[in-house]
């Protein structure tokens, strides 16, 4: 007894100062977000719905149990009505119960009906916007097919997210509002899902499949959501970052990308020669964005699905096969073909990176026309 | 009527149950700390 | 009382460690499968309380992503394969002879062939868990227990591990499952008709028949996993032509039959306690039964439910809403006539019936919450998030654990000829539900706010609830250690149980000694002896 006491004592102590400690984290709730798009919205009254009705059926299975218990017991002096299940109600139960029950269900059934329909079909808009949303381990890839613009976006670390962690990224999926948007959702290597509770819009990401959501978002903001179905060790550093704009903010932010995307092309495909200390430093941020994930910062991997670099026979052995594999991909396996997203001079700069680092001194320098030529 | 040794121990049982019981009671209420604080975020959020 | 007891040499056994691995008898095998969930439970109950610790704050403190993954899929396929079911299992083989007055399961041999497949499937699931850890191991088991590929196409070789046990352990339930439907259609006593039996054994009946159809279909499913991993095949791989999504239909067609497989034991306990402490015999038999079947059947045919958000057609989701919807009416049904053989009883509170009506209020809970996950706009928010963790967990606990432990206290003094401690039993009762509900019911808050399942690090904002999650779990978890103490302290002693235990009680069983004789039953039970039942059709 006294040692249960103690014990409880420490968990006051222990809860208080927890709970206490956290007051300043401000964005908890007990339910949604609110919601961001109407058929958000739509399915935030579908949910408030269905939980009523079953507060209501729950808190009528309660009263019945409750006053039974209270009154039909033993220590009351209350005596068994043997002939209970031999009244007319105990013979008609079994029809009039499931005829309730029915009822309930179809209120639920027609009402959700309804907002399925709604939220369920993309609908025809001349106006649409197409952004392709690519899972991959363990980072999302944006692709806004209109517009040829790639957004990659990973996680940021704690260090600089703070209190955001695991809900912030480093580049952001910047959405227009009032403009009625299309998700197509892929993956490059296994499933992931789709998740911002603003625009409730949860979809899986399956290689091989296109699958489809929409949203039309209705106000400004920054919505963040998860990755939600299991995809390996990292799932828990695939947030998800909306960004909802007007359309002209939209329209420049667009414009930016493409300018900066013209910029790096006309940069990679100059003539220049660079040095080798040049692409290290270009290659180790690059490698720490694009390839960390898998292959680890320091190159040791994490075996056997994504083998350690640090030493690999491909690392160190002939450039030609180096360069396939990064631009090629390894058709099923986890690696993906990256000659598509990666240009000329980045390629060239995460191998040079990857033939001198962790002892893995080659001395190799590669420059972006060697790349081209691989190609 | 019981004789006062059978009383002392049932007083004491009585006790050792009540101690049970507002423990758990306790507990419980610590432990919603959180969920009440959440409903009045949401009750400000709905007026604010 | 005893007339059946003291004939011949109706208790003579083997001696030693051939009694226990040779042993053809149904009550040593019921025995054998219990103390096997018992220390199952506890595999899985440690491994969730790694996974609750791990919780308790963000940030990684106690278990790599990979570990914490691992012990999530462990912590399922213990609970459900090595707990659970075989938990389940020993019931069935403890009462069902004993209920429909047959001296034995209809085939001794394949009953203990059943069983002592179960250590072995036990070995390969632990071989599987910690194989990664040995030199040239592979990687560890991060998929979950739904085993999706393409991510367990990654794992290494302890996934291979993972299809034999599994593989195993489908082999014991079919196997178990042919012998008690066999038991219950050919050895029921002369004059007991199906709609005369025990409503234990009906649940049983419907139970076995479940698995025989279901677990064939994870069987095929696994084997084409490791075709998949080993041998060229892409059943499941979208780029040889497969369909990363076949597996998941395979899976969930055998995965949801598999909860009711897992639920309607209990409800058969539930069905014997409640009239038992209600002292009135069970409201509405034949509805029961009725609604049972009807469970099974349209259970067979919702499975895509767990799905929604993989893209079917507007037809298809549309069809597995509104039939999951529909299954609340029979489970309603149930739960009405539980609530109906209270009403009007006279009611006493042993530990059995304190856990049986805790199931029906908390297992109405977990019904309603599936309702509105059923619905499917709204499960495009809740799909994968805590709330469905803790939506099946109050399914799960109270639907089978909960119903498990009550038909455990209901029938250990028959079992072992010792009452239990009440007292301690109570207080077991009281810790285990009140740290149940401390530790569950703020993930459904942490799911409605936006946390995934399955991750092991999570932002601050889900700190406060995943904090009293995590000491309820520490509760929760504890709380069974007291029900190690009070099965064993009941099984070395205590105060002799009568034959009929229960004032309420009715039954064959409750005509036999406390413990019964090694043998009973070798002449089948008397008329008279056949009309003590509950169940008034």
């Amino acid at each position: 007894m006294h040692f249960f006491v103690l014990g409880l004592g420490r968990w006051v102590v222990i809860c208080i100062a927890l709970f206490g400690a956290n007051i300043a984290c401000a964005d908890y709730g007990i339910n949604f977000p609110q919601p961001a798009s109407g058929s958000a919205q739509d399915i935030y009254d579908i949910h408030m719905l269905t939980m009523r009705v079953a507060t209501g059926l729950l808190l009528i299975v309660f009263a019945f149990v409750f006053y039974s218990l209270y009154f039909h017991r033993k220590s009351r002096g209350y005596k068994a009505d043997q002939k209970f299940h031999d009244t007319w109600f105990g013979h008609w139960s079994w029809l009039i119960v499931p005829a309730l029950v029915l009822g309930v269900d179809l209120t639920i059934a027609n009402n959700a009906n309804v907002v399925l329909q709604k939220v369920w079909v993309v609908p025809d808009d001349k106006n649409l916007l197409d952004v392709k949303v690519t899972g991959h381990q363990w980072w999302w890839e944006f692709d806004y097919l209109d517009h040829g613009v790639k957004v990659e976006s990973r996680y940021v670390p704690k260090a600089e997210s703070g209190d955001l962690y695991l809900r912030e990224v480093d580049n952001r999926l910047v959405l227009p509002t009032n403009r009625k948007i299309r998700f197509l959702h892929t993956s490059a290597d296994v499933l992931h899902a789709f998740w911002v509770p603003e625009l409730a819009v949860k979809k899986d990401a399956i290689p091989g499949y296109v699958t489809e959501t929409w949203a039309e978002i209705n106000r400004e903001g920054v919505f963040r959501g998860q990755c939600a179905e299991l995809c390996g060790t990292w799932h828990s550093r695939m947030p998800i970052v909306v960004e909802a704009v007007s359309e002209e903010k939209f329209l420049a932010w667009i414009d930016d990308k493409n300018a900066a995307k013209v910029a790096a092309a006309a940069e990679a495909s100059a003539d220049k020669t660079w040095s080798k200390e040049e692409l290290i430093a270009k290659g180790e941020s690059f490698y720490n964005t694009k390839c960390a994930a898998c292959h680890q910062v320091s190159g040791i991997g994490l075996p056997p699905a994504f083998p350690a670099l640090k030493g690999s026979a491909v690392v160190l052995g002939p450039l030609a096969d180096h360069l396939d594999v990064v631009i090629k991909g390894r058709p099923g396996t986890a690696m993906m073909a990256w000659g598509g997203s990666l240009n000329d001079l980045e390629i060239a700069a995460i191998i040079t990176y990857e033939r001198n680092a962790w002892g893995n001194d080659t001395g190799d320098v590669v420059q972006p026309a060697d790349v081209k030529q691989q190609r | 009527m019981k004789n006062p040794d059978q009383q002392q121990n049932l007083k004491k049982k009585n006790l050792r149950l009540a101690v049970v019981l507002g423990s758990f009671a306790v507990l419980v209420l610590l432990t919603s700390v959180p969920f009440w604080k959440a409903v009045l975020i949401e009750i400000a959020k709905q007026n604010g | 009382m005893s007339t059946y007891a003291a004939e011949h040499h109706d208790d003579h056994k083997p001696t030693g460690w051939r009694r226990w691995v040779y042993s053809t008898n149904h009550k040593d095998i019921g025995t054998m499968y219990l103390l096997f969930a018992l220390t199952m439970m506890f595999f899985g109950g440690a491994s969730a309380m790694l996974i609750r610790a791990e919780l308790f704050q963000p940030g990684i403190q106690l278990l790599h992503p990979d570990l914490y993954n691992n012990l999530v899929t462990n912590h399922a396929l213990i609970m459900i394969f090595g707990a659970v079911m075989p938990a389940a299992a020993g019931l069935a083989n403890w009462m069902i002879p004993l209920m429909i007055g047959a001296p034995d399961m209809a085939l001794p041999r394949m009953n203990n062939l059943s069983f002592w497949i179960l250590p072995a499937a036990a070995v390969m699931l632990g071989l599987s868990f910690v194989v990664p850890f040995f030199p040239g191991g592979g990687s560890q088991i991060n998929t979950g227990w739904t085993l999706y590929p393409p991510l367990s196409i990654q794992v290494g070789m302890s996934m291979d591990f993972l299809i034999f046990a599994i593989h195993l352990l489908g082999i014991s339930s079919v196997l178990a499952s042919i012998n008690i439907i066999v038991t219950l259609l050919n050895m029921r006593a002369p004059g007991m008709t199906l709609m005369k039996m025990p409503m234990f054994c009906w649940t049983w009946l419907v139970t076995a028949f479940l698995l025989i159809l279901v677990v064939p279909v994870l069987a095929g499913g696994v084997t084409m996993l490791l075709f998949d991993r080993h041998f060229g095949t892409s059943f499941f791989d979208a780029a040889g032509g497969g369909d990363p999504v076949l597996f998941q239909h395979l899976f969930w067609f055998f995965g949801h039959p598999e909860v009711y497989v897992l639920l309607l034991p209990s409800i058969g306990v539930l069905a014997h306690v409640i009239p038992t402490f209600s002292r009135k015999p069970l409201f509405g038999y034949r509805s029961m039964v009725g609604a049972m079947l009807a469970v099974a059947t349209i259970g067979m045919v919702v499975w895509a439910h767990h799905q929604y958000t993989i893209g079917m057609s507007l037809g298809a989701v549309t069809y597995f809403m509104v039939g999951t919807i529909i299954i609340s009416i029979p489970v309603g049904l149930m739960i009405f006539n539980f609530i109906a053989t209270m009403w009007r009883g006279a009611m006493t509170f042993e530990t059995p019936m304190l856990f049986a009506v805790a199931i029906i209020l908390m297992f109405t809970f977990g019904g309603l919450s599936g309702v509105m996950l059923a619905v499917v706009p709204a499960d495009m928010q809740y799909h994968d998030s805590m709330f469905v963790v803790a939506h099946f967990h109050y399914v799960l606990m109270p639907g089978a654990v909960f119903g498990l432990f009550a038909g455990v206290f209901y029938w250990l003094p028959k079992w072992t000829g010792h009452m239990y401690d009440e007292k301690l039993a109570k207080i077991f009762f009281w810790t285990n539900v009140i740290g149940f509900n401390i530790t569950f019911f703020p993930q459904h808050f942490l799911g409605l706010a936006g946390m995934p399942r399955r991750i092991v690090d999570y932002n601050v904002m889900f700190t406060e609830f995943n904090m009293v999650s995590s000491i309820g779990a520490m509760i929760f978890g504890l709380s069974h250690l007291l029900l190690l103490y009070i099965v064993i302290k009941t099984i070395r002693g205590g105060k002799k149980a009568e034959a009929k235990v229960w004032e309420g009680a009715h039954g064959l069983e409750w005509h036999l000694d406390s413990p019964p004789a090694f043998h009973t039953w070798t002449t089948p039970p008397a008329a008279i002896e056949l009309t003590d039942t509950y169940e008034k059709p």
